[in-house]
């Protein structure tokens, strides 16, 4: 019985401890980029974006969240309205930044579902966990630049019961580009961008101050994006 | 039902925030003002200090703060220790807030003899559509309540002025207009600015700032007056360069002038700032 025990606890600290990968870590666009790509053809693919929404983090125990969730539920439902259409158009940014240093771009305008690639297993570092390869010749690119929005709206830290600051606006991804034929990431950066509101937040119904920190992050997100490839 | 104090309580944690003496809520005139058939007087505190302020980060996160609960407390204990709690915690976020405020004030270093002689008297000036209060009035207008507050950008390049404006009709209690009118300066050119702020008794910082102060009051007057209701424009969002600070406001044009463009922002307060097409967000 005691060898059982041992046996499913070492199970279960295996299972919990392979699930924990190392996250990626930032690299910058190599020097050579532009003038290595000049007879290549580079794909710029936005992911579909989230709907905006009130992230709250830090309520850890679930009547923590039931009621940081009550308390800002008048903010969730403001936010849930704004639009996400000024984070659209990043990709012809970049476009237009690449193009400028003759290099071939195509904006891929098809839906990708990225969480069905498959996985790819490399023990060197700096190559994607999922196989991108078969993109190449499915889009007709070289390479792929990514822009991957995880989280848009509102962002409210808290402490069990009590939140630790101010909403602030909120844009959350990351962004990569990938080399279609050996999977290995040539640049890759987590975006992570919070704004507070100015002055007193709590407008309600509108919440405008909010509502102005959300935009300011929205384009602090694409001057952030946009300056990798500069 | 035994649950209806914990969820009130919740509410007024999630709710309390720092006060900002630079903030007030717009309320719209609800008739156009007539300033050459009506008086207006600035009521500004003239022996009171210049109140000039280092720009600061307005970041009010702290670092989380584990309280224990104790589970033996009952269902009042634990409204106390979540009220505790949440008091621990506005207080942090407050005095995060003033030693951000403070921090970024040392900015004004340079400038400290000269602020103390410098008074809001300074800012009186023969405007259009209005006078200075010299004491109670003696006939039938309305008073324009003035309190301004400016600000520095960390590489002094530039001064902002955010005005807290309420009006009211003489003998009224009622409202007329209430409403923060902010405008940007132009960037300050030079490559000594603290020295070029400083010298002749800082007639360049003195100059800047009244510059401000008066554009701000001609704003007042031209929102009251009705003229920035007209505009068919359509809400979107404008980059703000600020000395070394990028910030971004979203509102609608109401007005472009002489290299400068007021928009109304989403609160309804009017931004007057340096405008090119870098401002227009691409």
């Amino acid at each position: 019985m005691k060898k059982i025990t041992i046996s499913a606890l070492a199970m279960i600290i295996v299972a919990i401890t392979g699930c924990a990968g190392t996250p990626q870590k930032p690299i910058a666009l190599s020097q050579h980029f532009y003038s290595s790509n000049d007879n290549k053809v580079i794909g710029i693919y936005m992911d579909e974006l989230p709907k905006a929404d009130t992230h709250i983090v830090g309520a850890a125990c679930l009547l923590c969240y039931g009621i940081a969730s009550l308390a800002n539920s008048s903010l969730t439902s403001h936010i849930q309205t704004l639009s996400t259409t000024d984070m659209i158009g990043i990709d012809k940014t970049i476009a237009k930044l690449v193009s400028e240093r003759g290099v071939t771009t195509n904006i891929i305008n098809k839906v990708i579902n990225l969480e069905e690639l498959k996985t790819f297993d490399s023990k060197e570092k700096d190559f994607a966990k999922q196989d991108y390869r078969p993109l190449r010749a499915s889009l007709g690119v070289d390479k792929l630049i990514v822009v991957d929005v995880a989280k848009i709206g509102a962002y409210r830290p808290y402490s069990g019961y009590i939140p630790t600051g101010d909403p602030a606006g909120v844009v959350t991804g990351k962004t990569y580009t990938i080399d279609l034929a050996t999977n290995k990431y040539e640049l890759y950066e987590d975006i992570d961008i919070k704004v507070n509101s100015q002055g007193e937040w709590d407008e309600p119904p509108s919440f405008p101050g909010i509502s102005n920190a959300y935009y300011q992050a929205i384009e602090m997100a694409k001057e952030k994006i946009s300056s990798l490839f500069k | 039902m035994k649950t209806l104090p914990i969820v009130f309580v919740l509410f007024l944690c999630a709710c309390t925030q720092h006060k900002y003496d630079d903030y007030a809520k717009y309320i719209e005139n609800s008739e156009p003002l007539n300033v050459f058939s009506e008086r207006l007087f600035v009521n500004i505190k003239g022996d009171e200090p210049i109140s000039l302020r280092g720009t600061y980060d307005n970041n009010n996160t702290i670092e989380s703060n584990q309280i224990l609960y104790a589970g033996t407390a009952g269902l009042g204990g634990f409204v106390a220790q979540v009220m505790t709690h949440s008091a621990i915690n506005s207080s942090m976020k407050s005095g995060k807030l003033s030693l951000q405020q403070a921090e970024a004030n040392q900015i004004l270093k340079p400038f400290e003899n000269i602020l103390l002689k410098y008074t809001q008297e300074s800012l009186r000036h023969d405007g259009y559509g209005y006078q200075f209060l010299a004491s109670e009035p003696t006939e039938d207008g309305f008073i324009i309540d003035s309190y301004p507050v400016f600000y520095m950008s960390q590489n002094m390049a530039s001064l902002t002025l955010k005005h807290v404006v309420k009006v009211y009709r003489f003998e009224d209690e009622g409202v007329f207009y209430q409403n923060v009118i902010e405008v940007i300066s132009p960037t300050i050119e030079s490559e000594d600015i603290a020295h070029d702020l400083v010298e002749n008794d800082g007639a360049l910082l003195k100059n800047t700032l009244s510059n401000l102060y008066k554009n701000s009051l001609s704003m007042v007057v031209a929102d009251l007056m009705g003229e920035y209701k007209s505009s068919n424009s359509i809400q979107k969002s404008y980059r703000i360069h600020s000395g070394d600070n990028m910030r971004v406001e979203r509102g609608i044009n109401v007005s472009e002038n002489n290299g400068m463009l007021v928009i109304k922002n989403l609160r309804g307060w009017l931004v007057a700032f340096p405008y090119n097409a870098n401002n227009e967000v691409p």
